[in-house]
């Protein structure tokens, strides 16, 4: 089973895994070990009760460690040596744990008092400290009963809008209340559906004032479970508004319970919101869990690879993608990390939401600086080994170049039925297996500052062909081009009892909200240069991406975005089964003096990221994919947006760089 | 390894003279795997046509080498990758696992100025003493400073406490702002702004 995102759904937000049985009696049961250093000591969950083991003993008798520890980051954060043996520090790694922890912000700050990161869906989940911290308020709350998961559920989503909309909206509603209860008097029928049914001129009205009824009343449900849960703070709030403190609130929840909206009160929010506080925090540590599976055991098949197969006709399931064994027998491609997080599951005893609540009383916040667990996983597929024969493709699925305008400045349609996907196969036996198979993001129509300073739509392709990575990049670095607007480069910052503005780093990185996301990997193409080859780089990458939403179906400016979990998953996944060496940090040196509103800030980039390099570098093949419409080129030249007066009728000519191809650069 | 790096690569240049690069199949895994040439009979050829993004033809860092695999047959102009670096690791430090990193500051030109750190005072700077200097945790986060002086904009930069740092700065006047990068754009975002609070604002869907 799949609990990262995969393919079409927001599949986040799936349930965990639940063991299939109770814990069995235990083969791998080893014996209870004391006195052993942090470093050795790993827990078994032995007939229901818990021992500390050996973990080099479980080690050798082929079981995986699994890191429980707050201290853990995936593979790609840990730090390295250089081939002399020297040193190279990842530093984003002290970031990314300090995150997971809710100590620190995005830059290593401390987190003002109060505040949580709820980063899931932005490739950081939270430690198992703050899980415990979860289930232990959650589980003291009483106020959960109080909320009418009935009335939550009545409806398919609540219309929000701002306050003057809102305002509007609610005299309309209060003045089509008066008029409908007048008409019902006059019919003389009993109810308001009987008006509707009566008279078919009251029926659209009658139909609208019922759903704005229900909504106000799950609209109370709302407010009532996120004050509950302790993200609503009433006093900043006026009741019934869905206002700043209101719309902070549901995104938290939201972004806590990796629901894939912002802020937006859709079904999918309203169905978290009807679940038992705890099942929720349940399906969260399974998420956790998930994560911490698929590193420890190094492996990246979370089920999703059946995408990468053709379509079957007919309404038919696809086939199962597999892999010829020894015996020249097809196998099916396993879900290897929804087995490793049942195992891991089963071997924590944890079944349930009781039973997570159980775990986490049993264990002090101080058991998680250093808590491990031995897990059997599942056997790995023959194809496993340290230089594994990976290649990634990208199919660009239907595309649209004709401007997605009309004359009138109307938004045409240009539907899309196959998205833009990434597959990571092996060769394996003279057949390319799927391994995994996401959506990801290609370039289309995106708005540029041009040279005279004003904004036009550009067509930002997506490379098609082959080129390869030969860089991998740990919490890389994106350069703002000079047309970068300023106004988005400053912002207001706590730092150290004051509130100064400051210099905004989210968009550059190095960090989750980088335009290039935790990771990327650099597209380099070989080229001729005069006699011999030279690797380009065009700007195209696949990395990872704060922007979760755009993954499921809008547009990139070239590259090729992926979740943030996904993409640092994929990449510790090739670090580890390909050969690479660690260069570190790469220096950037970057500097930047700009003048905005009176003040004068310096933009600082001192490095590029910390790079891999892959040796032999890893294939990567962009397709075509299927070209809808008219139009088979794509269009080159700047064109004017609908709706902007220009001041001359001419664009000018477009300008290239690597920097403009960045995924979610302004 | 690099034997088998330099075999992965002839391949690759056959592969992509065996079939269009841009052939945009559906995508399918019964799709047979790419044959892979062995190196000795691949030739090398004009690769594809680079996508038209206005990008100059330079070439990005490189330092793998092909190197002349041992026991194989000359092939004729086998044609090297070119190394071309322009990707700098950063400057080792001595110890970069030290409890503490030192940040500096220095500040032209000679006015007396004060070095605000968020609500905290840093350092109070005078002519003939223009330094500043601090002793932080490694990795507890940057250290966002502003400078300000009488007659110069306030000036805002950052110190990162990953590893050592040091950053010079020089004051500007407000006489000096029109040669700032950004001041051009900063005054219309501002006369915009003004505009559009004149007029009556149209407050959208949070959607």
């Amino acid at each position: 089973m799949a609990v990262a995102p995969v393919a079409k759904s927001a599949a986040v937000a799936k349930p965990a895994p639940t063991p299939a049985r109770a814990p069995k009696s235990n083969d791998d049961a080893l014996p209870e070990a004391s006195g052993l250093p942090p470093e050795r000591r790993a827990i078994q969950v032995v007939d229901g009760k818990e021992r500390v083991v050996d973990a080099n003993l479980a080690r050798e008798r082929g079981l995986t460690i699994v890191d429980l520890s707050d201290d853990f980051a995936p593979h790609i954060f840990k730090d390295a040596k250089s081939s002399d043996g020297v040193p190279l520090p990842n530093r984003y790694r002290a970031v990314f744990v300090g995150l997971a922890n809710d100590r620190t912000d995005g830059d290593g700050d401390p987190l003002p008092p109060g505040e949580r990161n709820y980063l899931e869906l932005y490739g950081v989940p939270p430690s198992l400290s703050v899980m415990r911290k979860r289930f232990l308020e959650d589980a003291a709350r009483t106020c959960e009963a109080t909320v009418d998961t009935g009335k939550l559920l009545a409806v398919d989503g609540i219309q929000t809008w701002g306050r003057t909309t809102e305002k509007k909206e609610m005299a309309d509603h209060a003045y089509r209340g008066q008029r409908l209860e007048a008409a019902q008097k006059k019919a003389g029928v009993v109810t308001l559906q009987a008006l509707g049914e009566k008279d078919p001129r009251y029926a659209g009205e009658v139909k609208k004032y019922l759903r704005t009824s229900a909504e106000l009343v799950a609209f109370a449900e709302v407010e009532k479970r996120l004050v509950c849960e302790g993200l609503l703070d009433a006093s900043k709030h006026k009741e019934g508004s869905y206002d700043g403190a209101m719309r902070t609130a549901a995104l938290d929840f939201q972004q806590k319970n990796a629901v894939f909206a912002q802020a937006d009160l859709t079904r999918a929010t309203l169905e978290a919101m009807a679940r038992p506080l705890l099942e929720n925090d349940f399906q969260a540590l399974g998420r956790v869990l998930t994560e911490r599976a698929a590193h420890a055991g190094g492996i990246i098949e979370d089920g999703s690879a059946i995408e990468a197969m053709p379509r079957a006709r007919h309404n038919r399931p696809r086939k199962q993608p597999t892999y010829k064994n020894k015996d020249g027998v097809a196998v099916v491609v396993p879900d290897l990390i929804g087995q490793a997080t049942t195992a891991l599951l089963e071997a924590l005893g944890i079944a349930s939401a009781q039973d997570a609540l159980a775990f986490f009383r049993r264990h002090s916040e101080g058991d998680f600086r250093s808590l491990r667990v031995a897990v059997r996983f599942p056997p790995l597929p023959e194809y496993y080994g340290p230089q594994m024969d990976l290649v990634a493709e990208i199919d660009r699925g239907d595309v649209w170049y004709e401007f997605p305008f009309n004359d009138k400045g109307e938004r045409k349609a240009q539907y899309r039925d196959r998205f833009p996907s990434f597959t990571l196969y092996v060769n394996w036996r003279g057949e390319k297996v799927p391994l995994v198979s996401w959506r990801t993001t290609i370039g289309g129509w995106r708005t540029e500052v041009a040279s005279d300073g004003e904004p036009y739509y550009r067509y930002k392709e997506s490379d098609v062909g082959r080129r390869v990575w030969r860089y991998i990049v740990a919490a890389p670095v994106w350069l703002p081009p000079t047309s970068a607007p300023l106004f988005p480069m400053v912002k207001t910052k706590y730092v150290a009892g004051g509130y100064p503005k400051v210099v905004n780093y989210d968009t550059t990185g190095p960090g989750y909200l980088s335009a290039y996301g935790l990771v990327a990997g650099i597209h380099e193409q070989l080229r001729r240069h005069g006699e011999n080859l030279a690797y380009y780089d065009n700007g195209i990458r696949t990395h990872g991406s704060f922007d979760y939403l755009s993954v499921r179906g809008r547009f990139s400016h070239g590259c090729h975005r992926l979740y943030n979990n996904l993409a640092v998953r994929m990449f510790s996944f090739v670090l580890r089964h390909r050969k690479a060496k660690a260069l570190g940090s790469v220096a950037l040196g970057f500097r930047r003096t700009f003048y905005f509103e009176g003040e004068v800030y310096d933009m600082r980039l001192p490095t590029r990221g910390y790079y891999f390099q892959l040796d032999p570098p890893l294939p990567v093949e962009t397709l075509k994919g299927r070209i809808r419409g008219k139009l088979k080129q794509p269009i080159t030249e700047y064109v004017q947006k609908p709706g902007v007066k220009y001041s001359s009728e001419t664009p000018p000519p477009t300008t290239g760089g690597a920097d403009s191809k960045a995924g979610g650069g302004p | 390894m690099r034997i088998r790096g330099e075999w992965l690569l002839m391949a690759l240049l056959a592969c992509a003279c065996s079939r269009p690069a841009d052939k945009g199949a559906p995508r399918n895994a019964s799709q047979p795997a790419p044959v892979a040439v062995p190196a000795q009979t691949a030739k090398p050829t004009k690769p594809s046509k680079p996508a038209k993004t206005g990008q100059p033809d330079k070439p990005s860092s490189a330092t793998a080498v092909a190197p002349a695999q041992p026991g194989a047959e000359p092939v004729k102009e086998q044609p090297k990758i070119e190394e071309v670096t322009d990707l700098k690791t950063e400057e080792r430090e001595a110890n970069p696992y030290s409890e503490t990193v030192s940040l500096k500051l220095t500040v032209t030109p000679q006015v007396k100025a004060l070095v605000m750190w968020g609500g905290k005072q840093m350092a109070r700077l005078e002519p003939g003493k223009m330094d500043a200097e601090i002793t932080r945790p490694r990795g507890s986060g940057p250290v966002d400073l502003e400078i300000k002086a009488v007659g110069f904009l306030p000036y805002h930069t950052r110190l990162h406490a990953d590893r050592n740092d040091r950053v010079a700065v020089r004051l500007y006047r407000p006489e000096e702002a029109p040669n700032i990068f950004g001041y051009k754009r900063s005054a219309e975002a501002k006369q915009a702004e003004a505009d559009s609070e004149k007029s009556p604002r149209k407050e959208s869907s949070p959607r």
